[in-house]
């Protein structure tokens, strides 16, 4: 891909939110859904480039949007710090404790990781429900405003979605070039082979914490958006669901691909809105299109079109190169 | 202080030894699954909720003796996990490890959402099996069921011990998890290997679920504690072994009866994780592993 058209791409895809968002300005359940497509998009990005990029299982997205959410939530309403500090600290502080937690399990093969992020998971839903002098226990924080933009008097939440795009978008670009420089081929090296990364001298330890540690922060800011836009958290609003969800959207969208879990989500979320009303149903079916993916479509949406986009250029081409042969 | 860890002690070291049991046996399940396919089960503990959902069914709905009941939820449970490994994990147990285990993660949500469907979130209580009298042992009240509990657990380890060192079918996964590439030179067919590890640890679950579903009663949300409890004893006793495995599910049994007692109960997952953790950071391969 050319620079020029992965500058034109990369404008749809920021441009896609703002615009959609103020065609529909004045309704709050179209700007509701928007901001969570792009939130769950946020965490299933950071999914994405753990678990797709560079292959480390990961099953801490509950965690890790729990503490962003928490830390984000705690700042506005007990320091009243305004909600650029507070999804600051947000992705600061989920990204050291990534960064802690992936140490200890570095040591490990690929299949304990997603069980010990799993644990890792209920241990902070834990934390949040039994710590009641700091996060007020299975009672939830409320009692913060939704943030605005200041000098700026458009809709609440379309004031919210455009602070919400920054950040998506920032995740976003952050991902894809890191992906895309020699960084992502380490990673991509360490994916398919340990030992083959590390003779050709990658540091696997190195890059398998950073790795963790930077999808853990993209997860965590995601987590402040979500405390700042609902206004209310409690240890119920992060469980396993939650990872299981995201995980659908990642492989539904494409794993290897980071475009795949901007698809993903939008898709799973839109989906996600006639499932409301049951509840019970709801990780019935994330789980059965986690499995039917992975059984007939393993590569994903976005992956396969491009695959396909590719096969028929090819083809193409060598059609107009040697016509007799076609 | 010294009174009351007296008084308290034998009674948590026995309530300690009963949930352990029930560890062990999720733990020797994981091992089961692992040392067969080389996959990390996460269905593990839906698996259990299966045979507690079925234990239900028979013991309570259906009004059938113990001596009935218990076999028909092991075969229950064998059904639906044999169903489940052909449909989902067979396909996809060729591709990169990532695949089977999400797969595993899936089809764990597919039969808890499934089981709570048909049967309801709220749990269903079941009753003991011989009358809930305890009886009195030095300070401690032994509730009948844990002799059940205990009793099941020695009769499903020497079961699963006699399979392994004297049937062809316990061989030949013995010898897959120690080569799985040599057993397949061999003749050992890979495919079938993974019905019987997945079919012997729904049978282990089946039957521990019928024991202790008395004393946990039928509630499919309990899948995920022992899922993570069982994995952590397998991962402290080092899970490259049987009975390293099922002593690192007793023991975390015994560490959360006692903390639970002795220190704080809400935070008896956090303790858990805590020595799991320390033992990666520590002792990766497990207490009993060895350093490879």
């Amino acid at each position: 891909m050319n620079s020029r058209s992965l500058l034109v791409e990369r404008g749809i895809i920021l441009l896609l939110p703002v615009v959609l968002g103020a065609l529909a300005m004045n309704s709050a359940y179209f700007l509701t859904l928007l901001t969570f497509i792009l939130i769950n998009g946020a965490i299933a990005m950071g999914t994405c480039f753990c678990m797709g990029r560079a292959g480390q299982i990961t099953l801490a997205q509950s965690g890790f949007v729990a503490i962003g959410a928490y830390v984000a939530m705690l700042l506005t309403l007990r320091l009243g710090m305004p909600a650029g500090v507070g999804v600051g600290c947000a992705v600061i502080v989920a990204g050291l404790v990534g960064f802690a937690l992936s140490l200890p399990i570095m040591k490990l093969k690929g299949h304990y990781l997603g069980l010990v992020t799993l644990a890792f998971s209920l241990v902070v839903a834990e934390v949040a429900t039994h710590w009641t002098s700091v996060t007020n226990g299975a009672s939830g924080l409320y009692g913060i405003k939704m943030p605005s933009i200041p000098y700026i008097d458009l809709s609440p939440r379309y004031e919210f979605l455009l602070m919400l795009t920054v950040y998506w978008f920032a995740v976003y670009i952050v991902a894809d070039n890191l992906i895309k420089s020699r960084y992502g081929r380490s990673m991509q090296a360490l994916k398919y082979s340990e030992w083959g990364a590390q003779a050709s001298g990658v540091d696997i330890t190195r890059v398998k914490t950073e790795v963790f540690a930077i999808s853990a922060a993209m997860m965590g800011g995601a987590g402040a958006f979500y405390a700042y836009f609902i206004q209310y958290i409690g240890p119920e609003s992060f469980t396993l669901e939650l990872s299981i969800t995201v995980i659908a959207m990642c492989i539904l969208g494409g794993m290897t691909d980071i475009r795949g879990a901007l698809v993903g989500s939008a898709l799973i979320s839109v989906m996600n809105e006639p499932l409301r009303a049951y509840p019970q149903v709801q990780p019935l079916v994330y789980a059965l299109i986690i499995i039917v993916m992975i059984i007939f479509l393993p590569k994903g949406i976005v992956p396969s079109m491009v695959d396909a986009m590719a096969d028929r250029r090819k083809r193409r081409r060598l059609g107009v190169a040697r016509p007799d042969e076609t | 202080m010294l009174d009351f860890l007296i008084a308290t002690l034998p009674q948590l070291l026995v309530t300690g030894i009963m949930i352990g049991s029930i560890y062990a046996l999720v733990a020797l399940c994981y091992y089961v699954v692992h040392a067969g396919t080389g996959v990390i089960n996460f269905a593990q503990g839906d698996f259990v909720v299966v045979g507690l959902a079925f234990t239900w069914l028979f013991y309570v709905d259906l009004g059938l003796p113990v001596v009935l009941s218990i076999p028909l939820t092991i075969l229950a449970t064998l059904a639906c996990v044999a169903v489940f490994e052909r449909l989902a994990i067979r396909p996809v147990s060729a591709r990169d490890p990532m695949i089977p285990l999400l797969v595993t993660l899936a089809g764990g949500i597919l039969i808890r959402s499934t089981v709570q469907l048909i049967w309801g979130v709220r749990p269903r209580l079941v009753p003991h099996y011989s009358g809930d009298d305890p009886i009195l042992v030095l300070d401690a009240a032994i509730l009948p069921q844990a002799l059940w509990i205990v009793g099941g657990t020695v009769v499903i380890l020497g079961a699963v011990y006699l399979f392994f060192k004297h049937t062809l079918f316990g061989l030949s996964m013995l010898g897959a998890a120690s080569d799985r590439e040599g057993a397949r030179v061999i003749g050992v067919n890979a495919g079938m290997i993974g019905l019987y590890s997945f079919g012997l640890s729904a049978m282990i679950s089946g039957a521990a679920a019928s024991v202790m579903a008395p004393v946990t009663n039928a509630d499919p949300q309990l899948g995920l504690e022992f899922a993570i409890k069982g994995f952590a004893g397998a991962i402290i006793g080092g899970i490259e072994k049987p009975h390293a495995v099922v002593v690192g599910g007793l023991m975390i049994g015994l560490l959360e009866a006692l903390i639970g007692g002795l220190i704080s109960s809400e935070y008896r997952n956090l303790f858990v994780f805590g020595v799991l953790m320390l033992t990666l950071i520590v002792r990766p391969q497990g207490l009993f592993g060895e350093r490879t």
